[in-house]
């Protein structure tokens, strides 16, 4: 999961390449800083090289020294700090702090003459030390003398150490440093499409239409792109339920006709010429209002105010059953929102409302309950009501109950098609009023 | 009783208007919503039975200007839509009620009868006036539990006037309800049917007001 994370990734290539840099830089900086440090040591052991020399001198052909350096350091027992003058590999004279130990002069290089080296090597005891040595030829000594001064390599290393230590905690502070910035680059960079994300949510939730809000330039095609395809796909379905609607509507007219003059033929092919009329006139209803919903389904940005339905569709239908002087009372209301086309909410409560006055006495009751992420619409009647062993019955598809009583079986079986589209449910039982109560359970768009 | 029937399928206007005569109205017919708005306009119709999806003009649209200029006669929306958006907005642009196609000729003629009682505040399909009786579903007249027998005009002119009854009726006014757009009205015929009817049922049931009309009026 984290694998497939922008940010981890982004973090993680960063922070990688961060510490391999820092790593490869802290080694370069501690070579290079070596480098100077040896440098300045070689350069005043070759100081030392020149005292050495001043003090070389040659008596009746011989090799001889007329003083020592000074330096306490040279006189310290095996303090590190060694002087030895070889004439031929063979030590003419040491330093005292040498003692009675002499450098191990076979296994040191011996510089040409002119030439100065400088390298690391091993003193009496073993400590390592750094040498720097020089060849001169003396006027009046047939035979070339190597002056080699040391000192101890405790010394750079002791340097090498404390900058060691210094450059491991910048680098380290440095490397920190880096990789929060790396991080808090990560987490703004990446919040437009965080941002994007919970807008995308919104209009799945049916909270907004499109995209809104400003986004970086590298964002925004994206949104726009996004908003377009929003658009087209209401576009396409806006246009397939307008054809389905047209050739619904336009099936209609010719049926009335040819039922009307159906009507005219007085023997047995009126009664079926009308069963097939009524056949096809439920089965476009049923498909017109499948295929209405189905667009509506999962089609982003659309909210439903229930309670204006209901109260719309009571203003409908008083004026309906005005002869039996229907009165349809509201009941607790609870201002649901329900994501999903208008339309078919209408549909639904419509069908389950027209079939309560159809079936009531003299009122029917219609209320709204809040139940978790759902919520409940109850439409009863004080009717004569439904036996248990047919409200299954009467809830199967496009069967009737009663044959007077025309439509009222497609009715409902609409309002199951679409609650189930709805991801919701219809359930019948009976009401305190005596009659029917149809309980309609639709899913609440979300955070209402 | 007139009524406009604004339809633009023709047979199905030719079946509706057939009907509508055979039942006793005086039928006028558009084609498109701008002549049915026309006609709505300027002729005084019991009923109108509106199509939505007409040339033109849209029926909502036209029974929207008709209620917005005052026309207040009811209006039965005949329709192919069905869907309880449709019904919703067709009754809140005025309509008094709404039928879908397809449709039984009964069950329209039961709701242009209903819709015109309504609207002349009568609440039983059955109408009286003293010993005069109309079924308004039947057309069945009877004086004192006797049946009688009217012609067709003479039935048209009863109906009016028993829908309308204590009220003064002009001539005019009896004319422009009894005929359709098309007939060639003469107002002599009208005396006639008033005398024919004053015969058949009860000399003193129409009242004759010299100069202003005629009225109906239960009997003392």
């Amino acid at each position: 999961m984290f694998t497939r994370s922008v940010s981890f990734r982004l973090v993680l290539f960063s922070v990688a390449w961060l510490a391999i840099a820092l790593v490869a830089g802290g080694i370069a900086l501690s070579q290079i800083f070596r480098a100077h440090v040896e440098n300045t040591f070689d350069n005043s052991l070759y100081s030392h090289i020149e005292e050495l020399l001043a003090f070389s001198i040659v008596t009746d052909g011989n090799f001889a020294m007329r003083g020592h350096p000074s330096d306490p350091d040279y006189v310290r027992p095996l303090s590190g700090w060694y002087w030895e003058i070889a004439i031929n590999a063979k030590a003419a004279s040491r330093s005292r702090s040498l003692w009675d130990q002499e450098l191990d002069l076979k296994n040191m290089p011996r510089p040409n003459l002119g030439e100065l080296v400088s390298f690391s090597a091993s003193g009496p005891r073993g400590e390592p030390i750094r040498i720097s040595a020089e060849t001169f030829t003396l006027p009046g000594l047939e035979d070339e003398i190597t002056i080699y001064a040391s000192g101890p390599a405790s010394e750079i290393e002791k340097t090498m150490e404390e900058f060691n230590e210094t450059l491991t905690l910048s680098l380290l502070a440095l490397g920190l440093g880096m990789a929060a910035a790396v991080l808090l680059q990560v987490v703004l960079g990446l919040r437009p499409l965080k941002l994007m994300q919970s807008r995308l949510h919104d209009i799945h939730a049916g909270r907004a239409e499109r995209m809104v809000g400003d986004y970086p330039s590298e964002v925004e095609p994206l949104v726009k792109d996004l908003n377009i395809l929003l658009e087209n796909n209401a576009a396409v379905i806006a246009r397939a339920r307008t054809h389905a609607g047209n050739l619904a509507h336009a099936l209609k007219t010719p049926l009335a006709i040819l039922q009307n003059e159906a009507a005219n033929m007085r023997d047995d092919r009126c009664k079926m010429v009308n069963e097939q009329i009524a056949a096809m006139n439920e089965l476009i209803t049923r498909h017109l209002s499948r295929a209405r919903a189905a667009g509506g389904v999962g089609v982003p940005g659309l909210v439903s105010d229930i309670d204006d339905i209901i109260m719309s569709l009571k203003r409908t239908l008083e004026r309906i059953y005005i002869d039996r002087k229907i009165t349809i009372s509201i009941g607790n209301m609870e201002n649901l929102k329900v994501a999903g086309e208008r339309q078919d909410m209408e549909e639904m409560l419509g069908n389950l409302m027209d079939n309560a006055c159809k079936w009531a006495n003299k009122s029917v009751k219609v209320s709204t309950v809040l139940s978790g992420v759902y919520g409940l619409i109850i439409i009863e009647d004080d009717g004569p009501g439904v036996p248990d062993d047919k409200l299954a019955e009467i809830l199967h598809r496009g069967k009737r109950l009663d044959e007077a009583t025309p439509g009222s079986g497609l009715g409902l079986s609409i309002v199951t098609d679409l609650a189930e589209l709805y991801n919701g449910a219809l359930e019948l039982g009976h009401s305190d009023l005596g009659g029917m109560k149809a309980t309609l359970k639709l899913p609440l768009i979300e955070g209402k | 009783m007139r009524v406009l029937v604004v339809e633009d399928e023709p047979d199905l206007q030719n079946q509706v208007k057939r009907v509508l005569i055979d039942a006793g109205y005086s039928v006028d017919v558009a084609s498109d919503g701008e002549e049915g708005e026309f006609l709505g306009d300027t002729e005084p119709y019991d009923v109108v039975v509106l199509d939505l999806g007409l040339p033109k003009v849209d029926g909502i649209t036209v029974l929207k200007h008709w209620r917005k200029n005052g026309r207040d006669m009811p209006v039965l929306i005949l329709t192919a839509r069905e869907s309880w958006n449709e019904k919703v907005s067709g009754f809140d642009a005025g309509a008094d009620d709404y039928l879908t196609k397809p449709f039984h000729m009964e069950e329209l003629l039961a709701r242009v009868r209903a819709i015109i009682r309504r609207s002349a505040g009568h609440a039983s399909p059955l109408l009286e006036c003293g010993p005069v009786s109309l079924d308004t579903t039947t057309g069945k007249v009877t004086i004192n539990g006797e049946g009688i027998t009217l012609t067709a005009h003479e039935l048209k002119v009863l109906s009016y006037f028993m829908h309308h009854q204590g009220r003064v009726v002009s001539q005019t006014e009896l004319i422009e309800h009894i005929y359709d757009q098309d007939f060639d009205r003469d107002s002599n015929t009208i005396e006639v049917f008033i005398a024919r009817l004053r015969k058949k049922l009860l000399p003193d049931l129409i009242k004759t007001h010299r100069g202003r009309g005629y009225s109906m009026s239960p009997i003392e």
